[in-house]
C-alpha cells in the first residue's frame, strides 16, 4: 500500500552480496531486519539466545512456536520493547540505536482490544499511527488525513470510521490496529498474534487484508500460534522453540528448501535447525527433531 | 446578580472558570492512563511546598509549584523505569507529602497545621488580582500542552507500547503530562483545595465519557462541565454560605450521578425497543448504527442488529 511518498531508503553501508540474482527485488537493498547473534530478554534474563535472523523486502514471514518459546520476544526485541542483551539489531541497514525512520515500520501489538476508558473513534485511533511521519510542531495536514482514510479503507472499516472503537467486534478492533500501523505507510508490518481470539470469518478478512498488503510490496513479519487462513499469505516460516530458531525456510517442506539465491550476507549464518513444520495447512504441528540431518539450509 | 458587584467574587468566578476549564483537559489523559489519583498525590506534595513557603516567607504558590513538579517528575521516572509500581510510588507521595507538610509548618513561627486549611480545602474568595495573573499564565501553558499536543498525548495514553515501538518521545511526553498535572494542582489549590483537586480533573471527564462518542467530544464536554460546575459552585457557595471547594465537587458529583442515571434509563429503553423488534422482523435500525447512540448504549452494537453485546 502506498499511502504517500515516503522518504528514500536510508543509505546502506552494506553492499549486495556476491551471487545476487539479477532482478531479485529482495536483494536490491539492505535487509529490513537483521539480527546477528542477538540475545533478547527481560531484566537481564535471556529469553532468546544467540539468534540470527534476517527479513528482506517482499517477504511475508510467519514466526511460529509453542507458548513461551520466545516468538513475541523476538518481535519485541526488534522493536525495542525488550532488552537486547548481546548481538546487533539493524533496521533497514541501520543499527537500531541510530534508527529514526520509524514510519517505515508498522507495529500491531498483541492486544485483544484497542478501546481504553475514554471513548475514541476509529479515525482517532488510526490517526495516532500517522504521528510517526510528523514532527511535534507540524499540524495534521490534508495529506495526513487522506493517509488515515486510506489506511481505514484498506482494512475495510470506512463505514465505521466515526464509531467508537469499543463498539466494534474483536476482529474489527484488530483491523483498527492494523490500520493504525498502516497509517504511517510502512515498508514492514510487524504483527504479534493478529488472529488470537478472532473468529474464522474475521481471520479470513484479516488474511485477505494482509495478502493485499503483500501484493502491494509491504513486507510482513507476524507471530502466530497457528496459520490457518494466513497460510496462503506467507512466503517463509520461522519456528522458534526454547528461545532458539529451530526451522527457517519454506512454509511447506513440499515446496522445497528456501532459495539459496539469497546468498550470504553479514547476518546470514543461521544454524541448522532441527524442527520442521510437517503441515501448516490446519494449524501448527511441529516435529521436534533436534540433531536430525533433515534441515532447511538458508 | 448582586454577587457580581463584589470584586472578590469577580476574581473568584474568573479563577473558578480558569481552573474548571483547564483541569479536565489534564484529567482526560490521566483517566486514560489509569492515573486518576496522581492529582491527589501531587496535591499532598504541594502541601509540603506550601509549608516550606510559609516557613521561609516565600510565596507558597511558587514553593508548592517547585515541589509538585519535582514530585511529578520523580513519580514518572520511578514508574517508567519499572523500579516500583505506580500505586506504591503514589502512596509514598501521599504520605511523604502530608507528613512533610505538617512537620515543616510546625517549625514556622506560630505555625500550626491549621494554617494549611486554606490550601487543603480552598479559599477562593481570597484570590488577588496578582493571583489571577499567575493563574491565567499557568492555565494558558497547561492548555497549550494538553490541547496543542493532544494527538501525541492521546497516542501515548491510549497505547504506550505502540507509541514506544513507533519511536514517539514517550518519556518526554509523559514527563510533560505530569508536569502540567502538577501545575494544575497548584493553580487549583486556592480554588478547590489540594484535597479535592483530583475531583475537578476527573469527575467532569467521568461524566463526559458516558455520553461522548469520541476523544475530542470527551474533552469538549468535560471542559464544559468543569467550567460550569466551578462557576455555579462558587455562585452557590456565595448564597448558601458554604465552602466553595466542597460545593464545586458536590455539584460535579451530582452531574455525574445525573448523567449516569440518564444513560442507564436510555440503555434500558433501547434494550426494550430492541427486544420488541427482535420478536418482530429483523431490524436494520439506523438509530443503533449511530456512533453517538452506540456510545450511549455502552455496549457493542451488533452490525445492523437489534441489541448490544458486551465488549
Amino acid at each position: 500500500m502506498q499511502l504517500s511518498s515516503g522518504p528514500a531508503n536510508p543509505p546502506s553501508a552494506r553492499r549486495d552480496p556476491p551471487g545476487l540474482v539479477p532482478g531479485d527485488q529482495r536483494r536490491a537493498g539492505p535487509s529490513l531486519v537483521c539480527l546477528d547473534g542477538v540475545s533478547v530478554g527481560y531484566q537481564r534474563r535471556p529469553v532468546l539466545h544467540q539468534m540470527d535472523f534476517r527479513l528482506d523486502a517482499g517477504e511475508a514471514v510467519a514466526v511460529l512456536g509453542p507458548n513461551g518459546a520466545g516468538k513475541s520476544t523476538l518481535v519485541r526485541g526488534i522493536l525495542g520493547l525488550a532488552e537486547i542483551l548481546s548481538g546487533s539489531v539493524e533496521l533497514f541497514g541501520i543499527p537500531r540505536a541510530k534508527f529514526r525512520a520509524w514510519h517505515r515500520l508498522g507495529y500491531v501489538p498483541q492486544s485483544h482490544s484497542v478501546a481504553s476508558g475514554i471513548p475514541s473513534t476509529v479515525r482517532e485511533v488510526v490517526a495516532s499511527g500517522r504521528l510517526t511521519r510528523k514532527s511535534v510542531v507540524r499540524p495534521f495536514s490534508a495529506s495526513d488525513r487522506r493517509a488515515v482514510q486510506a489506511a481505514i479503507d484498506t482494512v475495510g472499516l470506512s463505514h465505521r470510521i466515526r464509531h467508537p472503537v469499543a463498539t466494534l467486534s474483536g476482529g474489527q478492533q484488530r483491523r483498527v490496529l492494523i490500520a493504525r500501523a498502516l497509517a504511517g505507510d510502512p515498508d514492514l508490518l510487524v504483527l504479534d498474534e493478529p488472529t488470537a481470539g478472532v473468529d474464522a470469518e474475521s481471520r479470513k478478512v484479516l488474511a485477505d487484508t494482509l495478502a493485499g498488503l503483500v501484493r502491494g510490496g509491504t513486507a510482513i513479519l507476524f507471530v502466530t500460534h497457528e496459520l490457518n487462513e494466513m497460510a496462503p499469505v506467507i512466503t517463509r516460516t520461522v519456528v522458534v522453540e526454547q528461545g532458539r530458531i529451530r526451522y527457517d525456510g519454506s512454509p511447506s517442506p513440499e515446496q522445497g528448501h528456501r532459495s539459496t539465491s539469497l546468498g550470504t550476507a553479514d547476518c546470514e549464518h543461521l544454524d541448522p535447525h532441527g524442527v520442521r513444520p510437517e503441515s501448516f495447512s490446519s494449524g501448527l504441528r511441529l516435529s521436534t527433531n533436534v540433531g536430525s540431518t533433515k534441515t532447511e539450509p538458508r | 446578580m448582586d454577587f457580581l458587584s463584589y470584586e472578590f467574587m469577580q476574581r473568584a468566578l474568573l479563577a473558578a472558570f480558569l481552573v474548571g476549564m483547564t483541569a479536565p483537559t489534564v484529567g482526560v489523559y490521566l483517566v486514560q492512563r489509569r492515573l486518576a489519583l496522581i492529582g491527589d498525590g501531587l496535591g499532598h506534595v504541594a502541601l509540603a511546598g506550601v509549608a516550606i513557603g510559609v516557613l521561609t516567607s516565600q510565596a507558597p504558590v511558587l514553593t508548592a509549584l517547585v515541589l509538585a513538579v519535582i514530585g511529578a517528575v520523580a513519580i514518572e521516572l520511578i514508574r517508567s523505569r519499572g523500579h516500583t509500581s505506580g500505586d506504591i510510588a503514589l502512596a509514598v507521595l501521599f504520605y511523604g507529602g502530608i507528613a512533610g507538610g505538617v512537620v515543616i509548618i510546625s517549625q514556622a513561627p506560630g505555625g500550626t497545621p491549621g494554617n494549611l486549611n486554606a490550601f487543603l480545602f480552598g479559599a477562593i474568595t481570597t484570590t488577588t488580582a496578582d493571583d489571577i495573573t499567575v493563574f491565567a499564565a499557568l492555565c494558558g501553558l497547561v492548555l497549550m500542552v494538553t490541547l496543542g499536543l493532544a494527538r501525541y498525548l492521546f497516542a501515548v495514553s491510549n497505547d504506550e507500547e505502540f507509541a514506544v515501538a513507533s519511536g514517539l518521545p514517550v518519556l518526554r511526553l509523559n514527563l510533560l503530562l505530569v508536569v502540567v498535572t502538577a501545575m494544575t494542582v497548584v493553580v487549583s489549590m486556592r480554588v478547590i483545595g489540594l484535597l479535592l483537586i483530583s475531583a475537578l480533573m476527573i469527575l467532569p471527564i467521568a461524566s463526559a465519557q458516558l455520553v461522548a462518542a469520541s476523544f475530542r467530544q470527551t474533552i469538549a464536554i468535560g471542559v464544559g462541565i468543569g467550567a460550569s460546575v466551578s462557576v455555579s459552585g462558587v455562585t452557590l457557595s456565595f448564597y448558601a454560605d458554604t465552602p466553595s471547594g466542597g460545593t464545586i465537587v458536590l455539584l460535579a458529583i451530582g452531574v455525574f450521578v445525573l448523567v449516569a442515571l440518564l444513560r442507564a434509563v436510555r440503555t434500558a429503553v433501547f434494550r426494550l425497543r430492541g427486544a420488541g423488534r427482535a420478536e418482530g422482523v429483523g431490524s436494520d435500525d439506523p438509530v443503533t448504527d449511530s456512533p453517538v447512540t452506540d456510545s450511549l448504549l455502552g455496549g457493542n452494537v451488533v452490525p445492523g442488529g437489534v441489541g448490544t453485546r458486551p465488549v
